[in-house]
């Protein structure tokens, strides 16, 4: 290809990179054509929407059983990270310990197991249970009990990964973002704990079109 | 219309959205890369099939969505399957107006052809043969300038570094030419497999 052409393409990649939003967060959006799905990654104005919470006040339950125990300070503080979002009205509570497993049964809730469709590769798998589409009614988080969980910073760090898949719990996908927000699709250590602006910016795009 | 400068064109516009990264990334669920070896020896049943149907129901006890996957076997690579034919079962799917969606799941539509990677696993409900290894288990078959290619779902998936640093899906974006994927995994297959020689 000749220079004309390669600036020529230079200057299309600049336009096509303007056009592009101005943020990198995606949204989860079901595909919902009556099979298994695993979510398109969209844009906050995505016609069709996005996965979201109708009730903003979401509580979630801990399975101590397994790696479980000793989790509650982990799983209160990605709550509690979520809930801290300025212009976003979610609020995330702890709401005590359960006994049930990876089941649609009405409970929010985090269990660490050796099965769920998550073992071997998998470090942790979330399901969302929707209603009419793209309203999130539930959800569950099971981590992969093989792998060695840590509350002290170190791999893997609990309270990063369960920020992580809270956020997918609030129907966030990951990001494009080439930087390091909570919803950066790979793992980076204890430094996941906190959110990034990016990451605020994707709850309180699903607050402002829900 | 002057062909060359509309194919000039064209040209111009894909290197233009190469360079600006138009392709994006999806999934969810946290992945660790697996290798084609990993693949291999992870799971017991490894097919090349079309899908024939999906059906979504509540598990024995009510707790779970689950979805039967009915596949033809064009190629069995790995273990047994009676008659080509084998039903294979995933977590998520739609009953009614209630939809269970697993983040990181397979994609597997009806009609379309994959290489699946499956083993017996614990699912809500009980045991089941299913794609293991989530979206890394699941290569879809395309028709490719060579011939048949299979490409990683997990190419839409980011993935976890494995032990070697390699976070790419296996294949790559452009995949496995079908027939020599089929003989890399026989050879992994054989050599797991084969018995030590006794002289």
């Amino acid at each position: 290809m000749n220079r004309k052409a390669f600036a020529l393409a230079l200057v299309a990649a600049g336009l096509i990179a303007s056009a592009a939003p101005s943020h990198a967060y995606r949204m989860i959006q079901n595909t919902g054509v009556g099979r298994f799905s695993a979510g398109a990654a969209v844009a906050c104005n995505a016609s069709g929407g996005f996965t979201h919470w109708n009730n903003k006040n979401i509580s979630w339950r801990l399975n101590t059983a397994n790696q479980g125990s000793g989790k509650t300070t982990a799983l209160s503080n990605a709550l509690a990270s979520w809930t801290n979002v300025t212009s976003a009205n979610h609020v995330l509570t702890y709401a005590g310990t359960t006994t049930t497993g990876f089941t649609t049964n009405g409970t929010n809730t985090v269990l660490w197991a050796s099965g769920n469709g998550c073992t071997g590769s998998c470090l942790a798998i979330t399901a969302l249970v929707l209603q009419s589409g793209q309203v999130i009614v539930e959800t569950d988080i099971s981590f992969n009990n093989n792998v060695t969980w840590t509350t002290n910073g170190a791999n893997y760090d609990t309270e990063a990964v369960m920020a992580h898949e809270i956020g997918h719990s609030l129907g966030i996908h990951h990001t494009e973002a080439g930087t390091t927000p909570t919803m950066y699709a790979f793992y980076f250590g204890s430094a996941g704990r906190s959110l990034a602006t990016d990451d605020r910016s994707a709850l309180q795009c699903a607050e402002s079109r829900y | 219309m002057d062909v060359k400068r509309l194919v000039r064109g064209l040209a111009v516009f894909a290197i233009a959205a190469g360079i600006a990264g138009f392709a994006a990334p999806a999934g969810a669920t946290t992945l660790i890369r697996e290798s084609l070896d990993d693949l291999v020896r992870s799971n017991r049943t490894i097919v090349v099939g079309e899908v024939l149907d999906t059906r979504s129901y509540w598990n024995a006890d009510g707790t779970f969505i689950l979805t039967d996957v009915r596949i033809a076997a064009h190629d069995v690579v790995k273990g047994n399957v009676k008659n080509r034919e084998l039903t294979i079962t995933v977590m998520g799917g739609t009953v009614g107006d209630l939809t269970t969606l697993i983040i990181g799941n397979p994609d597997l539509v009806a009609g379309n052809s994959y290489v699946l990677f499956l083993n017996e696993e614990d699912l809500p409900g009980g045991k089941a043969l299913t794609v293991r290894s989530l979206i890394q288990g699941a290569f879809d078959v395309r028709i490719g300038r060579d011939g048949l290619r299979a490409v990683s779902q997990a190419n839409a998936h980011p993935l976890l570094p494995d032990a070697r640093g390699s976070y790419e899906a296996e294949g790559g974006r452009e995949g496995f030419q079908l027939n020599s994927m089929m003989r890399s995994i026989r050879e992994i297959v054989g050599y797991n497999g084969a018995s030590p020689e006794v002289k």
